[in-house]
């Protein structure tokens, strides 16, 4: 059965929000084509098509994963140093105490 | 910050804050990296989220198929060079380059899908609901799609042929419905309150109110 939702929320969490005004933003400055982005879209959605998808957080984590791997192939970071900029955030999360901002240092 | 979910009831305390999901851990490095580069900026990214979470959505669309109904020379317009037509009403810019507007008749009810990924007018439509990028929609939509129409509420007789769109990420359908009996005389203005977001995909039609 395929859910009919009524009430339709653009962005469900914030961050799929963010990846996709990232996306959208890099494509106006002519970064990449549109369709150099579908296609990656496409390809990470089909590595784990199973149905079971419900095209929310599933959806938009692919969607991330197509950005990274087109900033990648345009050469603007590299994957080790989107690793290394995750755990600083990570880290940060963990030592930053609950209610103060979380912020990282200089990368 | 708030706690932790199924938290079973009791109040959970953390004394760090709570490590956010992967997927979003990896969209903070993301963002990171690019505004270190000077690729991105925080308040162009503030006002896309705006503008596609408030201002453009299926209420664009309802005009454009309003004015199908009230006007026959727009609708001819509209079917002819769909993208011209929509243009008239402002309704231009990102994957709305390149449209085409379907028409439902008595005979053929039309839908829209993209198999392989979201591929979607986003002038007119905003962006996609969640199960338009399920891989159930997307996979059932050309194999059965009488059963998935079903689904939806929406059951045809076995005469109406359904013609199915697969959108690319050049070409993106927008489905005009057949303007529900009773409404003549009504203006673009209620007319467009009739159009709903479904019956633009052609997993729906237009909603008569009750009063």
């Amino acid at each position: 059965m395929i859910p009919n939702q009524l009430n339709h929320k653009t962005f469900e969490k914030p961050w799929h929000g963010q990846v996709f005004a990232i996306t959208v933003s890099l494509f106006e400055k002519k970064i990449f084509k549109w369709s150099e982005f579908s296609d990656f879209l496409a390809q990470e959605i089909k590595k784990d098509n199973n149905m079971l998808r419900n095209g929310s957080d599933d959806y938009f984590y692919s969607w991330v994963k197509a950005l990274e791997r087109l900033l990648i192939k345009k050469k603007i970071t590299n994957f080790s140093k989107i690793v290394e900029v995750k755990d600083l955030w990570s880290s940060a999360f963990l030592n930053t105490p609950h209610g103060k901002p979380v912020k990282i240092g200089d990368i | 910050m708030t706690d932790l979910k199924n938290n079973e009831g009791h109040s959970h305390h953390h004394n760090h804050s709570v490590l956010p999901e992967e997927p979003e851990l990896r969209v903070k490095a993301i963002e990171t990296l690019l505004i270190q580069k000077g690729l991105i900026d925080p308040d162009t990214l503030n006002e896309l989220i705006d503008t596609y979470e408030n201002k453009i959505g299926p209420k664009n669309g309802a005009r454009v198929v309003a004015k199908a109904w009230a006007d026959d020379s727009y609708k001819e317009r509209l079917l002819k060079n769909s993208t011209k037509a929509i243009e008239e009403l402002s309704y231009t810019g990102r994957q709305g380059e390149h449209m085409v507007v379907v028409e439902n008749t008595p005979e053929t009810h039309n839908m829209v899908v993209c198999t392989l990924c979201s591929c979607y007018p986003w002038p007119v439509l905003g962006l996609p609901p969640s199960w338009y990028k399920s891989d159930e929609y997307r996979a059932r939509a050309v194999r059965e799609p009488r059963k998935v129409l079903k689904e939806f509420g929406l059951s045809l007789n076995e005469d109406v042929k359904i013609k199915v769109w697969d959108s690319t990420s050049e070409m993106r359908y927008l489905v005009l419905p057949m303007r529900p009996i009773g409404t003549e005389g009504f203006s673009e203005d209620e007319l467009a309150k009739l159009v709903t977001r479904n019956s633009m995909i052609g997993t729906g039609l237009p909603e008569l109110m009750d009063d």
